[in-house]
């Protein structure tokens, strides 16, 4: 009982210092926060959120997660998912996760997916030579 | 010699007698002398008689020295050896245990320590698990182990469950000691001590006699390596294996019986190969179905014949990874698509035609159309009923009982006769759709594999990805699951050697992984293979006395360790169950990490012998490192790589 009190005390201060930042810095409206700069704050919200677990650091997905870059979904649609998502993943509701940090996240995801991907790779360019 | 042992024996014994009486004498005075102060001459006779009772009493505990067999030259566990090797089995997996002192030795020092040959274990769980990897190796051939009685066999109950879970062969030995009068260590005995494991064994014994356990012995490797076949549990009495035998009591070994596996009613396999041929969208899902290295060409040319979607379930690897009708990663849309299903000895035949999801509420679906034919032809179902392994019920619409690798060539025959002279046009087509699937799929995966390639954490990906290009060349076996690493190998390597994957999942009870790569090294060590170990880190701490025992016996083993640095699958699960409490995330990590401090895998891989680099941590510094370790293969020895890596 602590213990989840004290969770929601660092939950509450968490939150409490993201809002006050917001109002120095409000996400998205504010021409001022480059993509960038969002997209930072995305990636440790992502990495904090553990998005990571089934998506991979860098969004390239496995056995329990799609990737997320290769086809990033808009933010409205990100947001729908995420929220009510559908199969196995857990609902990320506003109660952990606020708007603020998800659009911080989904402009991570997004940075990601604008990344390039590494082409001509050798060992994969015939991977079935494994002999 | 023996005459020299002998008297040293009697001197100790006669050490011992008199050091017991001496303490009983003393123990005597030192509390009666107050009650008896004036003790008689009778009395005295009376106290040093009953002083020399109890102190043969305390001889009669000492384990029984080879002076009381000094005619013998042939023991009870003598025998037993005979009959193993008689079976032909080739290694007993094991911890040293006093119970079965006398079958130790005889193993090693009577049986010359060959054909069984001693494979040197830390822990009974991994003796069990190096079984495991043998019997998944040859298909049907059981290696022994053996646990202590209690504590030994306790030890591996878990690792039990996974070769029942696994279906594989194994010829467990434990002890009993019937007569507690010779019993010197009652908390290692029990009334019965197979009852701790007997909800996951095929069969148990306990013999009663020395015939009745050379009969038991070969009784038990009928049961164990007829399908659905399974481990089997025998406890031989500590006595009996030390029992002097003449040659006029020297029991008979009966031969082996040739057991023909159980081939699929005729009239059934006719029936279900007009089906096959007549279908639209025929799909094959094999399980359990591999036994030997005839299994996948057959799957290869039946699969050919009707240009069907081929799907791998859990627990084999049955078709190759570059055939272009292995469908197993598009599995989804085969399944939803099939006019005809033919399950193969299926483990879970409810999760392979339904699926399930958590959200937004627990809820399932069946994948499979209503009107699709489902034929399950296997002879595997619920062996017993206490462990749930069989899965949820689900009807099929008919269930063939016959073992389906010996039924293969029927159906193969039946269908080629239905097809000649058929217009392929059907089955063409059919063939071009699952091939274009094949490449798109395939297409997907390499997109995937590149994302975040120069990046650290390693991705499971490139891990993987190196490690191919690593053994490139080189005649290897996949030992381990590919589940944690994303499947990579499964989707991009080529996995087309009916041996080349010995990999399954067990139970998921963890701290097998390595040992079963020893159990597929010995099952491989005359054609001088690699095997390849892509090893989680979890699962190594659960079991990492097995690096001692790969070194020890200096088997050829390429363990790459899939670093995550956390049981990382409870990390989801914790993340799940928290999310939806709307708890937040704080806590999801506690209990289930292995960060803090992070594990120095080379450096424990070191320490019992094994060649070992690592951590890896920058990409680049991967390939070099395999290169390195495969050059130890090479030599015949074990190699391990730590690298730290995203979680899946």
């Amino acid at each position: 009982m602590i213990d989840i009190v004290c969770r929601r005390g660092i939950r509450s201060s968490v939150v409490a210092i993201w809002f006050f930042s917001c109002l120095a810095h409000p996400a998205q409206s504010d021409p001022r926060l480059s993509m960038s700069e969002s997209a930072r704050r995305g990636e440790e919200l992502y990495d904090r959120f553990g998005c990571y677990q089934c998506h991979g650091h860098f969004g390239q997905g496995g056995i329990n997660g799609p990737p997320l870059v290769s086809n990033v979904l808009p933010y409205e649609a990100f947001r729908t998912f995420v929220r009510e998502p559908r199969r196995q993943m857990p609902p990320y509701r506003d109660a952990v996760l606020d708007d603020g940090q998800l659009k911080a996240i989904h402009a991570y995801v997004q940075a990601s997916g604008k990344k390039p991907v590494r082409d001509g790779i050798p060992l994969l360019r015939d991977p079935g030579k494994t002999r | 010699m023996d005459e020299q042992k002998t008297k040293v024996d009697k001197g100790r014994r006669r050490f011992i007698k008199g050091t017991a009486g001496t303490a009983l004498i003393a123990s005597a005075g030192a509390g009666g002398s107050g009650a008896d102060a004036s003790p008689g001459a009778a009395d005295e006779k009376k106290r040093a008689d009953s002083n020399r009772a109890a102190a043969e009493g305390v001889a009669e505990l000492l384990p029984p020295g080879p002076s009381s067999k000094l005619d013998a030259r042939y023991f009870g566990s003598d025998h037993m050896v005979d009959v193993i090797k008689h079976l032909g089995i080739e290694y007993v997996a094991s911890c040293p245990g006093d119970s079965f002192r006398g079958l130790q030795e005889s193993i090693t020092t009577y049986g010359g320590n060959i054909g069984p040959e001693w494979i040197s274990c830390t822990h009974e769980s991994i003796s069990v698990g190096i079984a495991i990897g043998y019997a998944r190796a040859t298909g049907t051939r059981p290696m022994a182990v053996m646990m202590k009685s209690t504590v030994g066999l306790q030890n591996a109950v878990m690792a039990i469950y996974n070769a029942f879970a696994d279906r594989v062969p194994i010829l467990l030995i434990s002890t009993a000691q019937h007569d507690g009068t010779k019993r010197y260590y009652w908390l290692h005995s029990a009334q019965d001590n197979n009852a701790v494991v007997r909800d996951s064994v095929k069969w148990d014994d306990t013999p009663g006699s020395l015939p009745h356990a050379v009969e038991s012995l070969v009784r038990g490797y009928e049961i164990a390596t007829t399908p659905p076949m399974g481990p089997v549990l025998l406890s031989v009495d500590t006595q009996l294996q030390e029992l002097p035998v003449t040659d006029v009591v020297r029991p008979t070994i009966p031969p082996l019986t040739s057991v023909r596996y159980p081939v699929g009613d005729n009239e059934a396999i006719r029936s279900l190969a007009q089906s096959l041929v007549d279908a639209e969208f025929p799909v094959i899902a094999a399980d359990r179905y591999t036994h030997s290295e005839r299994a996948m060409p057959m799957l290869v040319e039946l699969a050919e014949l009707l240009g069907s979607a081929v799907i791998d379930l859990n627990f084999r690897y049955n078709f190759p990874t570059d055939n272009r009708l292995n469908q197993t990663f598009d599995s989804f849309v085969s399944v939803s698509e099939a006019d005809v299903l033919l399950a193969l000895e299926p483990s879970d035949l409810w999760q392979a035609i339904n699926t399930w999801r958590t959200q937004p509420a627990w809820s399932t679906s069946r994948i499979v159309k209503r009107d699709c034919r489902v034929v399950v032809l296997g002879v595997d179902s619920a062996l017993r009923s206490n462990y749930q392994d069989f899965g949820r019920y689900t009807p099929a619409d008919e269930h063939i009982h016959g073992d389906a690798e010996a039924t293969m060539p029927l159906l193969i025959e039946e269908v080629r006769r239905r097809l000649e002279g058929r217009d392929r046009k059907k089955y063409l087509a059919r063939r071009q759709v699952l091939e274009n699937r094949y490449e798109a799929r395939r297409e997907r995966d390499l997109k995937q594999a590149a994302i975040g390639w120069d990046s650290s954490p390693i991705t499971t990906a490139r891990l993987c990805m190196e490690l191919a290009h690593a053994i490139r060349g080189e005649d290897w076996v996949l030992s381990s699951s590919n589940y944690t690493v994303s499947q990579w190998p499964q989707r991009l390597w080529t996995i087309d050697k009916p041996y080349q994957c010995a990999a399954s999942v067990g139970a998921s009870g963890l701290g097998d992984c390595l040992a079963r790569a020893i159990g597929v090294a010995l099952a491989h060590r005359k054609q001088k293979r690699m095997v390849v170990n892509i090893q989680p880190d979890g699962d190594l701490m659960f079991t990492p006395g097995a690096l001692w025992t790969a070194a020890h016996h200096e088997l050829p083993i390429l363990t790459v360790v899939h670093n995550n640095r956390a049981y990382h699958q409870e990390v989801m699960v914790m993340q799940n169950i928290a999310n939806q409490r709307d708890r937040g995330v704080e806590g999801e990590r506690i209990g289930c990490t292995l960060d803090n401090p992070p594990i120095d895998f080379a450096q424990m891989a070191r320490s019992m012998g094994v060649w070992a680099e690592g951590p890896i941590v920058a990409p680049d510094d991967l390939g070099p490192a395999l290169e390195r370790a495969v050059e130890v293969v090479r030599t015949g020895k074990p190699a391990l790589v730590d690298v730290v890596s995203e979680p899946r």
